[in-house]
């Protein structure tokens, strides 16, 4: 069973608030929901939406169909009524009819809530009962949301928000619109969250102690969460004058002794690269979270793409080790940030860990998230002594760590080339030393193998993706098996170090296509340089993200 | 007081005569006067001749990029304020390079103290005008003189009301061990511009050029009085005065907590309850 509501409008109309409400109400009652948002560079204005899948089972990815759509504002419903289907249902506030092959509705929310709730701003809540109507008979689980949600300051504001709320639930009915058959039951131990707010809490779980940002959508909720939240927990959070100062600072945290962490988007991650070689050459760690957005430039700053691989893994002059991790659905957001921390630690590295406005700003229903699984491993300590040397040269390459402050101990890091007690050198033979000290690590740092499904054993063709696009990759997969195609998905959640043995050993005989949101194929591109054979690339680039059946379309095309 | 044989380092590779030397002397006598040990003493610092202080001498170092060494800095004071924290530069790297930061570290007021080695011009990319270069010097890209005015940081910082803000002289090498042991001293953010002659690119502010102009302040000056400090500031030419400026009393603005002491993984159960459904 799968519903899908389209919530759209302007900016600034509340579509957020309208969403947030219907998706907890729903994950409460036993149903899966996948949701995602769409919207302009805008604060005001505009046609934005906010999509909500509504299945009885679990979902990896959002379905681009509309079977209710609620428009708040005129100028958007005419744009997404194209994306309507002859069952579908649309309220939108007129002025006229649309008249198309479809059931319509002309509605003024703000008017039912002044008359319901007393408030024309309790318009989101009329148009939450309107939906849950759509869908469930018994209302009381969005009444009660309704009133948790919008009471939290003022019981008499919660209040008016559950009667403008029933007043949306007596509208539907009056117009003789029927709940869903069926449902799911209720579970226990499940959570629903958005992309960002995994990434937020797997580094809080993994024990950042200091971020510091520049904001810059869509990655800036990450902070902002850490931020709200810093002063109970003890994590020190910095608003930086530009990119260039946030990572600066959290290489001056990570040298003082703590995990530490910066959030932006590909174009503050360019100016970042001059520190990430800092970081490589001074053997810091630090973790550097890009939640991708389309480029060059400013590009489409509200919208997702995956177009920074090759500039994550080559980032900064020079060699030196860098570990890129991407995580492949918002569960494993939160898990690879343990893993971020653990590699940038026990490796004395720069890690980023690339996601996308797709994930960033998606939110799902999945089960419990549970802290205790992510292990911190801070690496190779050193005991002080009045002879310690910073970059001691071992057989792994792994120099233990102190910090300033360990007496007798001095603790000298340098981005210039250095000896082994971090002063500077200019000769040769020092240099080589310390270049293979450096380099050595790559040949250490443990990978997240690639991760499978479909049909595994001997695929006709296998599909490799990498990011966000796993969700939508693996929906497609478990379509192509179920209507005989013999056909793997593989998800790569650590593009560098590159797990090439481990995804030569998972490949068959059969072409292999790479699945991803940008224009060049930039994963076929990093694979093709390990020596792998890509036969062609399913790619979107719109700023939109990749559709199940843009990547079946794909497969049988290939196929011929 | 500790001996300042705890601090020595490498051989500096100055040219000989370079100002440098005296403010490398200054730092590490005024660290074993305040009987602060290698181990408790954090020197940041960026690129550029100044940039490779802390190489020469032995406390925690670390060596940024250029102009980077303020942001890293602050960080260092946010997340243990047990440590006493210097970042060294020269005037390209904190007012050319890093002019932005120096404009935010001057909003945050660490806690810490900003030593610039401002001999008014770049000596490891040999000879071009800085941003303290007056009106008129010749460089390697300025083959006609600069055009633009000097930045006046002094004036700047007292504008913004730093925790302190002092001028030294490199040939006042005891004047400046007290500028620095003050500076430590004092809250928030405590920058010294040292001036320092560049032997072989800077042929205009010499040795005997600043011995000619610099005067100590008196006893008795009053620093909390911003106007007559930005005047002082703005003193230059004929009679160019040295010592503490102007002191604001301003406390640092960012909040210090150690970090590095606090529980690894706090409790996050309240926190994830808010997503339990």
């Amino acid at each position: 069973m799968e519903y899908n509501v389209r919530l759209c409008g302007a900016a600034g109309q509340g579509l957020q608030s309208v969403g947030k409400v219907l998706i907890s109400a729903l994950s409460k009652t036993g149903w899966h929901i996948y949701a995602h948002q769409d919207y302009e560079s805008r604060i005001r204005g505009g046609a934005n939406f906010f999509q909500i899948r509504i299945s009885d089972r679990p979902l990896t990815t959002f379905s681009p169909q509309v079977d209710l759509l609620v428009a708040l504002s005129s100028e958007s419903y005419q744009i997404f009524a194209d994306d309507l289907h002859p069952q579908s249902i649309c309220f939108h506030p007129g002025p006229e009819k649309l008249n198309r092959d479809f059931t319509e509705h002309i509605f003024n929310p703000e008017t039912v809530a002044q008359e319901s709730g007393g408030n024309k701003r309790m318009a989101s809540a009329v148009v939450a009962g309107l939906v849950w109507a759509t869908v469930s008979e018994d209302h009381e689980p969005v009444l009660a949301e309704l009133a948790e949600f919008f009471g939290a300051r003022d019981q008499e504001i919660g209040e008016g928000n559950r009667k403008a709320g029933a007043a949306g639930v007596e509208l539907a009915r009056q117009l003789g619109i029927k709940a869903l058959a069926g449902g799911p039951r209720p579970e226990a131990g499940r959570m629903v969250l958005r992309g960002n707010d995994a990434v937020a809490l797997g580094a809080l779980a993994a024990g950042v102690k200091y971020v510091a940002a520049y904001p810059m959508t869509p990655s800036t909720s990450i902070t902002e969460l850490i931020a709200a939240e810093g002063k109970k927990l003890g994590v020190s959070v910095e608003q930086a004058e530009d990119e260039i100062a946030a990572i600066n600072m959290a290489i001056g945290a990570g040298y003082t002794g703590v995990r530490a962490m910066t959030t932006t988007s590909g174009g503050g991650f360019c100016l970042m690269t001059e520190a990430i070689g800092l970081a490589g050459s001074a053997e810091i760690p630090v973790v550097v979270v890009n939640g991708q957005r389309p480029g060059p430039s400013t590009g489409l700053p509200t919208r997702t793409e995956q177009g920074d691989l090759l500039f994550a893994v080559h980032s900064g002059h020079g060699d030196f080790p860098v570990a890129v991790l991407a995580p492949g659905s918002i569960e494993e957001a939160f898990y690879i940030m343990g893993d971020a921390f653990n590699f940038a630690e026990q490796y004395q590295i720069p890690v980023i860990v690339l996601t996308d406005q797709y994930l960033a700003d998606s939110f799902q229903t999945l089960s419990e998230l549970a802290p205790d699984r992510i292990k911190i491993d801070r690496g190779k300590l050193a005991e002080p002594s009045e002879n310690y040397k910073r970059y001691q040269l071992t057989s792994d390459g792994i120099s233990p760590r102190l910090f300033p402050g360990a007496e007798p101990a001095v603790v000298v890091s340098a981005g210039d080339e250095h000896n082994e007690e971090g002063h500077l050198i200019e000769d040769a033979e020092t240099r080589i030393a310390m270049m293979e000290k450096r380099m050595n690590k790559l040949k250490q740092i443990s990978v997240l193998q690639p991760v499978t499904c479909g049909e595994t054993k001997q695929p006709t063709l296998s599909l490799i993706t990498w990011g966000s696009t796993w969700g939508i990759v693996q929906e497609a997969v478990q379509d192509l098996v179920s209507s005989g195609v013999s056909v793997q998905g593989i998800h790569l959640p650590q593009l560098a170090p590159l797990p090439a043995e481990a995804l030569q050993a998972i490949l068959s005989a059969g072409p292999v296509y790479t699945v991803e949101s940008n224009f060049s194929g930039q994963l076929a591109t990093l694979l093709k340089g390990h020596g792998f054979t890509i036969s062609g690339t399913c790619s979107r680039y719109d700023g939109r993200p990749l559709e199940v059946r843009q990547i079946i379309e794909y497969v049988r095309e290939v196929q011929g | 007081m500790r001996d300042i044989k705890e601090y020595a380092g490498g051989t500096p590779a100055w040219c000989p005569g370079c100002g440098d030397f005296a403010i490398l002397d200054a730092v590490k006598q005024a660290l074993a006067e305040m009987d602060i040990s290698p181990s408790r003493a954090v020197v940041v610092s960026g690129i550029g001749q100044a940039g490779k202080l802390p190489h020469y001498m032995r406390v925690n170092t670390l060596n940024t990029l250029h102009g980077r060494t303020l942001p890293t800095a602050t960080a260092v004071t946010q997340v243990n304020p047990q440590l006493t924290v210097f970042a060294v530069g020269g005037d390209g790297d904190g007012y050319g390079e890093g002019g932005n930061h120096f404009l935010h570290a001057l909003r945050r007021n660490p806690d810490m103290t900003y030593i610039v080695c401002d001999n008014r011009v770049f000596g490891l990319t040999k000879g071009q005008a800085s941003p303290t270069s007056d009106v008129g010097t010749l460089g390697g890209l300025t083959p006609q003189g600069t055009v633009y005015p000097a930045l006046n940081p002094l004036a700047l910082a007292i504008m913004l009301e730093a925790g302190s803000v002092a001028r030294g002289f490199s040939g006042a090498k005891e004047h400046l061990v007290n500028l620095i042991k003050d500076a430590v001293r004092t809250p928030g953010f405590s920058l010294i511009d040292v001036l320092q002659p560049c032997v072989s690119f800077n042929k205009v502010n010499t040795w005997q050029w600043y011995r000619e102009r610099v005067y100590e302040l008196e006893a008795d000056y009053n620093p909390t009085d911003q106007q007559q400090a930005l005047a002082l500031a703005r003193q230059w030419d004929e009679q160019i005065p040295i010592g503490v400026l102007y002191r604001s009393g301003r406390e640092s603005s960012i909040a210090p907590e150690n970090l590095v002491s606090a529980e690894l993984r706090p409790n996050l159960e309240p926190l994830l309850d808010r997503y339990r459904v």
